[in-house]
Parts: structure tokens; C-alpha cells; sequence
């Protein structure tokens, strides 16, 4: 190998980025070449100097404060929430997680409606009657509207609510519906005969749009 | 599958306390990193920190099977080439404040400190590209092909500008060495 590739190559050798058969080619000139082994010399001192540049030490604690320096940082632009944070093995997971949470709460408040169970824990009393049917149910919901005892019937659709005490119930309500008050009567209605419009249209039920609501239900559910 | 991957899927995951430890296993290398570049040390690390939230980020966005380390050193030297350009008076001057520890034989210290301050001063005079693959290459320890990656060129330009660069100096500091004689 002659000087000038020797020389060449000293950058990669220093470097260490030669196959080691040229490495050992190398070698093998450097010993019979002072002159390419000086010029390794003043690469290697270049080196070194580079490589020892002196930095400031920097002690545990400039560490453990930078760490949560970053982390603060994180959290403040990127807040992970609990959901994030639990490992979950499969993306989809994340999707299913909260649907199957939404479906069974879904399934336990109708199973607790049609059980019986809504009103005592909606009121936090237990009815007189007994385990609670559907009726009672949306009798407890119209106890909680502030009305009167009702009579109804177990047949019909709304538990045999006459259109007249319906019409008297409408008349009682004479001040603006609380709004928890139209929320649970609409959940109840909704859950009783699975008419989801019933709730849109309950949203916005006001004093004076209780009639028009009578007039909703008894052409939707004919009244005896 | 190596400790690091595994902290890096379960960051990937959304598991905070992983991120943080890979913060823990980089942050030494990229603040010294930094510092060597702006040579100003809250500048450092701050540069530091924002490629670590850098790094948060575009997490989703990593490939896996790709080297964090890689990743993190190009988050990092391209927010120092930022502000190097926006603070290009600052970087040449500030270079010197970087305290020396001291040592039992000041003459040999002060000599030292002299070699330094004129391997530094050419340091700094060299073209950004040369400057940031020779600190990759010698005081990173990395080789052609990871300095390749973190900056994105091909190993041969890696490999000219390391030649040109250790010429260059070798160069440089042999004039500074005649003026001063």
C-alpha cells in the first residue's frame, strides 16, 4: 500500500470504519513509514482533543429535575388520560371498552326499570305496591313531578292513565318543568315504549306546551 | 426484542412512566449534545427538553423497527440548527465560558486550557455540516451509517465531510499555532 491511500484511509482507520483486513494493511505500512505514522499522530491528538472537550458535570439532581421538566411539559400539552394510560393489548380495544360499558349500563337501568327498581332508587323510597311494573314506574316519575296520587289502569299503554286525569295532570303543571325533571320523565317514557322522539319532543316541554303534549299522547296511545 | 423497544411500545401505548424512562436513558447524551452545539447551558437545556416533547409528539408517527437514539439526534440537531441561525452571534462567543475543572498543576492546566480554546475556536469555524458529523462521528462514537440516518444524506457525503472536516482542522489550528508563535 503506498502513502498517499495510507493517508487516505487514516480518517476511516481512526474512525474505525475499516474491514480488518485493510486495517491490518494499514498497520503493517505504519510500521515501516514514519513519515504516514506522524501524520496518525496529529490525527489521533486532533481526536482526542475533540473527543475531551470539557463539558460542566452535571449532579443528580440537575437530571431529576430536567426528567420532570419533560414530563411536567408533557403532561400540560398532552394530557394522557386513565384511559391512555392502561396498556391495552389490541387497539380496537379502546373502542370497545367504553361501548361495552355504555350497552351494560343500557341493559342494567332497563333491567332496573322494568324490575321494579327505578322508582325507589329514584325517589329513595320503597312503594307501598310492591316490586314495581312499568306503570308504577312512570307513576313514581309523575310523583316526582310534584302531582298527586293518580289512578291508572294496568292495560292500556300507559297504564291506563284516563285522558282526563292526564289533561289534570297536564293543568297542574302550570310552572316550567325542572329541567332533571323533564330529563328522568323523558328517560322513563322512552325506556316504557321505546319511542325515542317522545324525548325530543319532551325536551322543550314548558308549562304551556304541556296541552299540545296531552294531545301527542292520547292521538298516539288512545286513552279509554 | 431489546429493553429499549419494549419501553418504546408501551410509550407507543400511551404508558407515560415508559417515555419517561426512555427520557432518563437519552437525556445525558442529548443535553451535552446540545450544549456542545450552542454552548450556552440553559439554551441546552431547553433545546433538550423541547426534543424530548418533540419526540412525544410524533410518537404515532414513529416506525417501529427504527432506532429511537437515531430519531432523538435529529429532533436535536435540527432544533439546534434552528436556533444557531437565530442566535448566530451568540454562538461563536459564548463557546469559551464553558468552565474548566480545575486541576493540581495550573501550568499544565492553563496549557491544556489554551489547546482547548484554540481546538474550539476551530471547531466553531468549521462549515455546520462538517462541524455536526464530526462531533456525531468523535464524540458520539457513531459510525457512517447511523451518522447517515440521523441526517438524512447518503454515508459517502457522511464520510467527505469527516475527511474534510478533520483536514480542515488540523489546518486551521496549525495557522492559529504560526500566528501565535
Amino acid at each position: 500500500m503506498r502513502c498517499r491511500k495510507v493517508k487516505k484511509l487514516l480518517p476511516d482507520y481512526i474512525g474505525d470504519e475499516l474491514p480488518t483486513k485493510e486495517k491490518r494493511r494499514i498497520e503493517r505500512h505504519l510500521d515501516g513509514c514514519p513519515n504516514c505514522k506522524d501524520a496518525l499522530k496529529i490525527l489521533e491528538e486532533l481526536w482526542r482533543g475533540i473527543a475531551h472537550q470539557p463539558l460542566p458535570p452535571k449532579g443528580e439532581e440537575f437530571w431529576q429535575e430536567f426528567t420532570r421538566n419533560v414530563m411536567m411539559e408533557i403532561r400540560g400539552k398532552h394530557p394522557i388520560s386513565t384511559e391512555r394510560k392502561k396498556t391495552l393489548p389490541l387497539p380496537e380495544w379502546r373502542f370497545l371498552i367504553p361501548a361495552t360499558t355504555v350497552a351494560a349500563l343500557v341493559i342494567i337501568v332497563v333491567a332496573i326499570v322494568l324490575k321494579g327498581l327505578w322508582g325507589p332508587l329514584l325517589l329513595g323510597v320503597r312503594s307501598p305496591l310492591g316490586p314495581l311494573g312499568e306503570q308504577e314506574a312512570l307513576v313514581e316519575v309523575i310523583s316526582c313531578l310534584s302531582f298527586g296520587p293518580m289512578a291508572w289502569e294496568e292495560e292500556s299503554p300507559l297504564g291506563g292513565i284516563k285522558p282526563e286525569e292526564l289533561y289534570l295532570l297536564t293543568e297542574q303543571l302550570s310552572s316550567p318543568i325542572k329541567p332533571t325533571e323533564t330529563a328522568t320523565m323523558a328517560a322513563v317514557l322512552t325506556l316504557l315504549f321505546g319511542q325515542k322522539d317522545l324525548y325530543g319532543e319532551l325536551e322543550g316541554l314548558r308549562g304551556d306546551d304541556l296541552e299540545e303534549f296531552y294531545q301527542l299522547l292520547c292521538s298516539r296511545y288512545p286513552f279509554r | 426484542m431489546g429493553g429499549e423497544d419494549r419501553l418504546l411500545k408501551r410509550a407507543l401505548g400511551g404508558e407515560e412512566g415508559a417515555f419517561e424512562e426512555l427520557v432518563r436513558m437519552y437525556q445525558t447524551p442529548i443535553y451535552y449534545l446540545t450544549l456542545r452545539f450552542v454552548g450556552d447551558e440553559q439554551a441546552a437545556a431547553d433545546l433538550a427538553q423541547t426534543t424530548f416533547l418533540k419526540a412525544f409528539q410524533g410518537l404515532p408517527g414513529f416506525r417501529q423497527g427504527a432506532s429511537f437514539k437515531t430519531w432523538l439526534y435529529r429532533i436535536a440537531i435540527n432544533l439546534c440548527k434552528n436556533y444557531l441561525r437565530d442566535h448566530k452571534s451568540k454562538d461563536i462567543d459564548s463557546c469559551d465560558e464553558i468552565d474548566l475543572p480545575s486541576s493540581s498543576d495550573p501550568l499544565r492546566e492553563l496549557i491544556e486550557h489554551e489547546q482547548q480554546r484554540l481546538l474550539l475556536r476551530a471547531w466553531r469555524k468549521l462549515p455546520e455540516k462538517q462541524r455536526i458529523t464530526l462531533t456525531l462521528k468523535v464524540q458520539e462514537g457513531m459510525k457512517y451509517k447511523e451518522i447517515a440516518e440521523v441526517l438524512g444524506c447518503s454515508i459517502g457525503t457522511v464520510k467527505a465531510n469527516f475527511h474534510h472536516a478533520l483536514i480542515t482542522l488540523k489546518e486551521t489550528l496549525q495557522e492559529d499555532s504560526n500566528e501565535v508563535s
